[in-house]
């Protein structure tokens, strides 16, 4: 656990906390009055102590790093016994006086310029060495990726042979190298100060949402409906998207099946990395454009928090997801085509304290509503880019909010009840 | 920390939740973040910056402006902007055709009455000028693909037809076609002259990436170039033209969307440079389709709709986009598509209408797919033959010729 190899981190996202919490079978937040187990208390990082002179320390911890204490800080128990935040989450955030704003406003900056090219700048500025160091490496591994997808790719003249598996390594690649520039900006800026942590996937759920389009050709208001249920590690959802003026209509329906992470649980849960396949169909006519789309699609989606390569990445996730389908066009004149699509694209996100979370994302298809953004000498080579927010309000009801750029501007405003939520 | 307000959900109550930390911390204060403004800022912020919804919109405006010029006393315009105006001056016309028949109309002040000498480059071998009754042979010794007329033209307006005597006469005849050139400049003569020795092509269709960058120096090459080559080149542009001004290629060459029929046979290019098409060449391949409905038609554009691997995405940024145009392109009978950008040779069909990708001109070819340079020779035949009768639409026969 001291030293990360570089070539691990998707294994290590999606390793040893999942597990356990498979094993258990329950992945929710532990209780509080419950003493944490040795296995779950992170090591204190002492591999590369933070420079002393560079980062004063509180006067009550003597070392930058200091040895967890054999009795381990936890969150402290709620009256009610409410699940609260999970024990990583509390005793990683070591007391620490804050740096000046100076050096933060130089933090924050060297995280963007050069830490676009030299991932960890931020954090090396701000102190955290260690975290500066593992970001470096798992950019490098995401940057090398990229390479590798990307040369065999270029090279070959884009060969048919060569598209898979070339694109997708180019995809995740990169999946994992631009969040670690994200990651170094939200630490050099403080970020873990919201202290998020994940909810569970709400054992049932339905939503309604109201989506505004604006494409080159023009604006559409659309109506949405979803609902969606867990049984065990199978989920099911099913959605619906109709055009105000009754020109377009959409239609979703798709399974996931949950390999690792947490059961379907309402509230926070301790771990929220996970892996899970989803095969998905879709039903699309537009009247206007005179195009029926039927769309079959198999995707693999992996979630992993970001506090496994660096505690003081905690709050942090990122996904990655690859995965194959088919589309059958049929046109004006009832002739049919039908061809592959390549599913891929990644995220980076931070949990909203103990509301929700939000993400920036990018998606490689182009069949969707968006379509792929208009990228100078990259257009018709990149997919779309977009923002998504999930908040609970109150009780069971929540708000999800999506912004989605590419070919056209999509925005979603969605209200949702999550059944079984507290 | 109550349930009920747990359930509530906010963000300070989470911090209050760390008050161990800020025990721990003395002294040390915690700012309540604001994390759904930053996120939105960032969000919005991202977004403005990457979000351009019409980028070709600039540059089909830019296309109407092809083909017409003015002088104190004389001004031209060229029907459906078919041709670049590269020079008026005294007495003095020269364009650059983009298609094998222009309609020229020429308005004369009398200052600016007189001889004329015009001159009409990327034309027919076969082209002759005809204008108020009187046919005009080219003037001896220029190129193949250039011609020199010299025109007595009085104070007034003048109809000028420049094209071979037999524009409009419904046979068969044999084109060729080629795009993305790009790197392969220095070295495109060699596929000119595998062109030049095909027999009876009466011209080259063009689907684009003439060149890598748009540069100046590319363009020249690239007119140096085409003077080894025994026909005319009419092409629209490609991303790669995109790489510099836009306007280098329409002074050059005229519009990058453009129509033209020649015996027949109606050929329709459409602007798909920054993989979409402008609404505004939307609207006009819609009034083109309807215009050529019934007639031979041949389509082209740089990047295909929707790529026949669909894994690779070398199409059009929405592929919703891409099948409406080619759902359009079916209700509309064309005959034939013809795309370039992906540099290697795929026969198929789409929305049932042949289609074929030849990225053949010389740029970094793709590898494994056993071609390398190479154009296409199209046979088309707007009257019914026994060729025709067996690929009916006009279009008797589709083949390919290796230049390697």
């Amino acid at each position: 656990m001291r030293r990360w190899p570089a070539l691990a981190i998707l294994a290590m996202l999606a390793a040893t906390r999942v597990a356990h919490a498979d094993r258990g079978g329950d992945a929710r937040a532990p209780d509080p009055a419950a003493p944490v187990p040795p296995s779950e208390v992170p090591t204190p990082p002492s591999e590369e102590p933070t420079d002393p002179s560079s980062e004063p320390t509180a006067p009550t911890a003597p070392s930058s790093e200091p040895a967890a204490p054999s009795g381990e800080p936890t969150a402290p128990a709620a009256p009610s016994g409410e699940p609260t935040a999970p024990a990583a989450d509390v005793i990683t955030l070591h007391p620490r006086r804050p740096p000046s704003t100076l050096r933060r406003i130089a933090a924050i900056g060297a995280a963007i310029f050069p830490g676009v090219f030299v991932r960890g700048a931020g954090s090396y500025v701000i102190g955290e060495r260690r975290t500066a160091k593992r970001l470096l490496l798992v950019g490098a591994t995401g940057a090398a990726a990229t390479a590798i997808g990307g040369g065999a790719v270029g090279a070959s003249g884009a060969a048919s042979q060569l598209i898979w598996p070339g694109v997708p390594v180019l995809l995740l690649g990169f999946g994992v190298f631009m969040p670690t520039w994200l990651a170094d900006i939200w630490v050099a800026a403080g970020g873990e100060r919201v202290r998020g942590g994940p909810r569970g996937t709400p054992p049932w759920s339905l939503e309604v949402s109201t989506t505004g389009l604006r494409d080159p050709y023009r604006a559409r208001a659309l109506a949405g409906a979803a609902v969606s249920v867990e049984l065990g590690r199978l989920g099911l959802g099913a959605s619906t998207l109709l055009d105000a003026q009754g020109e377009s209509r959409t239609a979703d329906v798709e399974a996931r099946l949950r390999i690792r992470g947490a059961a379907a649980t309402a509230g926070p849960i301790a771990e929220g990395s996970r892996l899970s396949l989803r095969a998905a169909a879709r039903y699309h006519r537009d009247d206007p454009d005179d195009i029926t789309l039927a769309t079959a699609e198999l995707e693999a989606v992996l979630r992993g928090e970001l506090r496994h390569l660096d505690p003081r990445l905690a709050g942090m996730f990122l996904e990655l997801s690859t995965g194959l389908g088919l589309e059958r066009a049929t046109y004006a004149n009832g002739t049919h085509d039908l061809d592959s699509l390549l599913l891929g694209g990644f995220a980076w996100g931070a949990y909203l304290g103990r509301c929700g979370e939000a993400m920036l994302f990018y998606d490689h298809r182009r069949d969707h509503l968006a379509g792929g953004l208009y990228a100078w000498r990259g257009s018709s080579f990149v997919g779309s880019f977009g923002a998504r927010a999930q908040v609970v309000l109150t009780g069971p009801w929540a708000l999800r909010a999506e912004l989605e750029v590419g070919n056209a501007w999509v925005g979603t405003l969605g209200l949702r009840y999550q059944g079984g939520a507290r | 920390m109550p349930g009920s307000a747990r359930s509530g959900c906010a963000i300070k109550e989470v911090l209050d939740d760390e008050v161990l930390d800020d025990e721990v911390l003395g002294e040390v204060p915690v700012t309540p973040p604001r994390p759904a403004l930053a996120w939105a800022t960032a969000a919005v912020a991202a977004c403005a910056a990457a979000a351009c919804l019409r980028p070709g919109e600039d540059r089909a405006a830019d296309d109407l402006g092809v083909g017409i010029a003015a002088l104190a006393d004389a001004n031209v315009q060229v029907a459906g902007g078919l041709a670049a105006v590269r020079a008026l001056a005294d007495h003095r016309l020269e364009l650059w055709s983009q298609a094998p028949a222009l309609d020229v109309q020429l308005v004369l002040l009398d200052t600016a009455a007189g001889d004329w000498t015009i001159t009409i480059r990327n034309v027919l071998p076969d082209a002759v000028l005809v204008t108020g009754g009187a046919t005009y042979a080219r003037a001896p010794g220029d190129r193949p693909t250039v011609a020199t007329f010299r025109v007595p033209l009085p104070a007034g307006t003048h109809e000028l037809r420049v094209g071979p005597p037999d524009a409009d006469r419904l046979e068969s005849y044999r084109v060729a076609a080629l795009a993305d050139i790009q790197t392969a400049l220095p070295s495109v003569h060699e596929v000119f002259a595998a062109i030049n020795a095909v027999p009876d092509l009466r011209f080259v269709v063009g689907m684009g990436d003439l060149t890598e960058r748009g540069y100046l120096e590319e363009y020249e090459l690239y007119e140096r170039q085409l003077e080894t080559l025994q026909i005319p080149y009419y092409t629209t542009l490609g991303n790669h033209e995109l790489w510099s001004d836009h306007m280098r290629f329409l002074d050059r060459f005229g519009r990058a969307s453009f129509q033209f029929r020649f015996k027949g046979v109606a050929f329709t290019f459409a602007d798909s440079g920054d993989a979409g098409l402008a609404p505004l060449v939307e609207e006009w391949v819609d009034g083109w389709l309807t215009g050529a409905r019934g007639e031979p038609h041949v389509f082209l554009t740089h990047i295909p709709p929707v790529d026949p691997l669909g894994l690779r995405y070398g199409s059009f940024r929405s592929t919703r986009d891409g099948r409406r145009l080619l759902s359009r392109l079916a209700a509309a009978n064309v005959d034939l598509t013809l795309y370039g950008h992906v540099h290697t040779f795929v026969a198929y069909d789409n929305a049932g209408i042949p289609a074929f990708i030849s990225g053949g001109g010389g740029a970094q070819p793709m590898r494994l797919d056993g071609i390398d340079r190479h154009f296409l020779v199209i046979e088309l035949a707007p009257l019914p033959t026994s060729a025709a009768l067996l690929a009916p639409g006009g279009i008797a026969g589709v083949d390919v010729h290796r230049v390697d």
